[in-house]
């Protein structure tokens, strides 16, 4: 009798188990992205007076704009950079472009705090290289512009470099047996990447937008700062900081409205037929120059971690930093490791409805992009406005909220990594197993799940690290005692000895260096 | 007849795997040529070859007199070679409209804009897709795409036109049209062809001559009477038999 029960109710779960997968990872969500929002415009709403007040006078709008203007400035940098760069690491034959690229790219894993300490360490008064003059142009909107878009470009790089290797080469190959390769670049191959350069452009401005690091220690005035003072700092006035990030909210979804018209799922159908092996484009007479080039970026990104080393060991730094690290690695290492993990998991499944257009699957990309474009200001106060309640104070009050802040605002990492992977692969692989009874998790775990293991390897990876590097969000509500490293060296810079906050600085870049060197050699080795 | 396309004992390796292997061929100006083979047996590498997108580990290519690659070195750019190309996923750049796909390479080559759209203006009527100039390759219907790839190939007035089995993923009655077209367009202007395909009937649709690839090597050459007279290897004796059985075109 049981069994005859048992058997129906087994079936009729499987049928559901994908709906029910998506209803747990979309409610997870809705409360960890989707409540912070929304909790923010309740608190606004409720104090409207004060809000007001607050935004009456002229002081937030100038600040605002000069966020922005910074912000621009640093993207139209990156872009200009990054762009011949992703050309030449994409489609030339420059000389060690492998491992340039990754040296290039090192710094857009790294709190973009610590990149500017280190550039204080060669620019500074008695820096490396410093002198009054180049401190002064650090100190001031120049260096925030400089220090940023050294540490963005990078991202723009690397997504045009993808970009145009994820483009069918027939499409070069038919362009230039009637064109020059710049005519081929400029004419048919950048602008069918166009989807991957506005994604770099988006990315630049939004983590500009949200810096709080930089801009409070080069002390440049920032909107991210005055939002800041108000929860924790010399200004503090919570309610006024729910006032102050109303104008950020229409400046969050003008960025979402731009994503969804430039990027969102928009794809050519650029990935054809053929194998996606190419000929690099020749540089011929240019190939020294632009190699050199290359490596003259990678050197650029390095420049400040070396400035750290030398002034951590310089000042006896490193003898001492073991009395100031405390458990901050230690917490740092387990909220990213269990962010990641839940960014991840969430990613396997709406990633897999986006991919495959599953109702409703749309509501919540647009959920994860808006969180990750929103300023962090505007999220970490909203997860303030959620979770700051005498019920939730085992959360609040614990490390635990620094997980849900990351998964709040860096959801979007696996929904879209792990989307993309699956939106590549042929739907019929899924069908063949559905055709022989398997349900979506026998799928999931059977099928997909290994198919993609390197591909998720790197979500997890990918997200785990940039779990590591925040400081916006995590500075807003760390618990006593649960700060990150990111927190310990941003506390720590304002009274911390330099050698020791240089050499801090330096276990953050060599813990990442880790992670990153022993995830990629993890992922080399799994073969499907 | 001078000759349009020569290649001289080419041979092309990826590391241990040699793809071609000391390959003769001589196509004449005007001359449509089929180059017959299964898979993996090294059509598409030859036409990478003449397209100066790979360069021979060994051996000579020329174009027209002039020689364009040798022993390992590409000696004149494929820009500069005077070919066209439509490869079997037709590689239409899906940002630029009908009009755009066909003037990039007219205004590469440096023809006058008024010139230009006469010339796609011309073209387009001739492939029946005029008062299409505006549209996206997205917005257009599989033959259609056919045909804007063919006409952006023509379009040029290439020395060589070469077909990288541009009608593999059509359905039967498309492809029988689109071979009607391609063969009036083809002997409208007046080009030298290059067709790799593995089905002999659709070769022969275009055709005069047939040159047979397996393994790197073309193991025969001529027209269908010299194949059917002494089927070189099984694999050309299967091609014939397959017409056979199939009938003629």
């Amino acid at each position: 009798m049981a069994a005859a029960v048992g058997r129906p109710l087994r079936a009729a779960l499987r049928q559901a188990e994908e709906r029910l997968a998506i209803l747990v990872a979309g409610t997870a969500l809705l409360v960890l992205a989707g409540a912070p929002l929304v909790a923010l415009l309740a608190e606004i709403a409720a104090g409207w007076q004060q809000a007001l007040a607050v935004l009456a006078s002229a002081r937030p709008f100038t600040l605002l704009l000069h966020s922005l203007a910074i912000a621009l400035a640093v993207t139209a940098l990156s872009l200009g950079f990054g762009i011949p760069l992703g050309v030449l690491v994409g489609m030339s034959d420059a000389r060690g472009r492998g491992p340039a690229v990754l040296l290039h790219a090192f710094p857009v894993f790294l709190p973009p705090f610590l990149l500017a300490l280190g550039w204080f360490q060669v620019l500074g008064a008695r820096g490396l290289a410093g002198s009054p003059r180049s401190s002064g142009y650090l100190f001031g909107e120049a260096g925030v512009v400089f220090v940023l878009a050294a540490t963005f470009t990078p991202i723009v790089t690397i997504l045009v470099a993808i970009g145009l290797q994820a483009l069918d080469p027939s499409l070069e190959e038919a362009a230039r047996v009637s064109a020059r390769p710049a005519r081929v670049i400029a004419r048919i191959l950048l602008p069918a990447s166009a989807p991957a350069i506005a994604l770099a452009g988006l990315l630049v401005f939004s983590l500009s937008l949200s810096e709080l690091g930089v801009p409070m220690f080069l002390r440049v005035d920032s909107f991210p700062a005055a939002v800041f003072a108000r929860l924790g700092g010399v200004d503090y006035a919570p309610g006024e900081a729910f006032a102050l990030v109303l104008p950020l909210v229409p400046v969050a979804l003008a960025l979402l409205v731009l994503e969804r018209r430039f990027v969102g799922t928009r794809s050519f159908a650029v990935l054809g037929l053929r194998s996606q092996w190419r000929e690099r484009l020749p540089l011929g007479p240019w190939r020294g120059p632009l190699s050199a080039a290359l490596w003259l970026s990678a050197a650029v990104s390095l420049t400040p971690v070396a400035a750290l080393v030398w002034r951590g060991a310089a000042g006896g730094g490193f003898a001492a930093v073991g009395s100031w690290l405390g458990r901050a690695p230690w917490n740092s290492l387990w909220t990213a490791g269990a962010g990641a993990t839940l960014i991840v998991a969430i990613g396997l499944v709406v990633g897999h409805a986006v991919a495959r257009r599953a109702k409703g699957a749309r509501a919540l990309d647009t959920l994860c992009v808006l969180s990750f474009v929103a300023p962090a200001g505007v999220l970490g106060v909203g997860v303030i406005a959620v979770w700051n309640r005498p019920a939730l104070q085992w959360v609040y009050g614990s490390a635990w909220i620094l997980v849900v802040g990351y998964v709040a605002h860096y959801a979007v990492i696996g929904v879209r990594t792990i989307g993309s992977l699956l939106a590549q692969t042929s739907i019929h692989i899924e069908e063949a197993a559905a055709t022989v009874g398997a349900g979506f998790w026998r799928r999931m775990s059977r099928i997909l799940v290994p198919l993609h293991a390197r591909g998720i390897g790197f979500a997890w990876l990918l997200a785990l690290v940039f779990c590591l590097r925040d400081l916006e969000m995590a500075v807003l509500y760390y618990p006593a005692g649960g700060e990150p490293l990111t927190v310990r060296l941003f506390t720590l810079e304002a009274n911390g000895p330099e050698p020791v906050v240089a050499a801090l600085a330096v276990v953050h870049v060599v813990i990442t260096a880790a992670l990153l060197g022993l995830g990629g050699f993890a992922l080399r080795r799994t073969t499907v | 007849m001078s000759t349009s396309l020569g290649l001289e004992g080419v041979s092309l390796r990826f590391g241990k795997q040699r793809v071609l292997d000391a390959v003769d061929l001589r196509v004449a100006s005007g001359e449509l040529l089929a180059v017959l083979g299964p898979s993996a047996s090294g059509k598409t590498s030859l036409l990478r070859v003449v397209l100066g997108f790979a360069a021979p580990s060994a051996g000579t290519v020329r174009v027209g007199e002039r020689v364009v690659s040798r022993d390992g070195h590409t000696l004149v750019a494929p820009e500069d070679r005077g070919l066209a190309v439509v490869f079997q996923d037709l590689a239409l750049w899906p940002h630029l409209t009908v009009e755009g796909n066909l003037g990039f390479g007219l205004a590469a080559r440096g023809v006058r804009p008024a010139e230009r759209a006469k010339r796609i203006a011309a073209m387009l009527q001739r492939v029946s897709l005029a008062g299409s100039e505006r549209r996206h390759p997205g917005e257009l219907s599989g033959g259609e795409r056919q045909r804007v790839a063919i006409a952006r190939a023509l379009v040029l007035e290439p020395r060589a036109l070469l077909l990288d089995e541009p009608l593999a993923n059509v359905d039967v009655d498309l492809k029988r049209e689109l071979l009607v077209l391609l063969r009036e367009l083809v002997r409208e202007s007046g080009a030298t062809v290059v067709h790799v395909t593995h089905d002999l009937r659709e070769a022969m649709a275009i055709a005069q001559r047939f040159a047979v690839m397996e393994a790197g090597r073309i193991v025969q050459q001529g027209g269908i009477a010299e194949l059917r007279g002494a089927p070189a290897t099984p694999f050309v004796r299967s091609l014939l038999d397959d017409l056979d059985d199939r009938g003629s075109p």
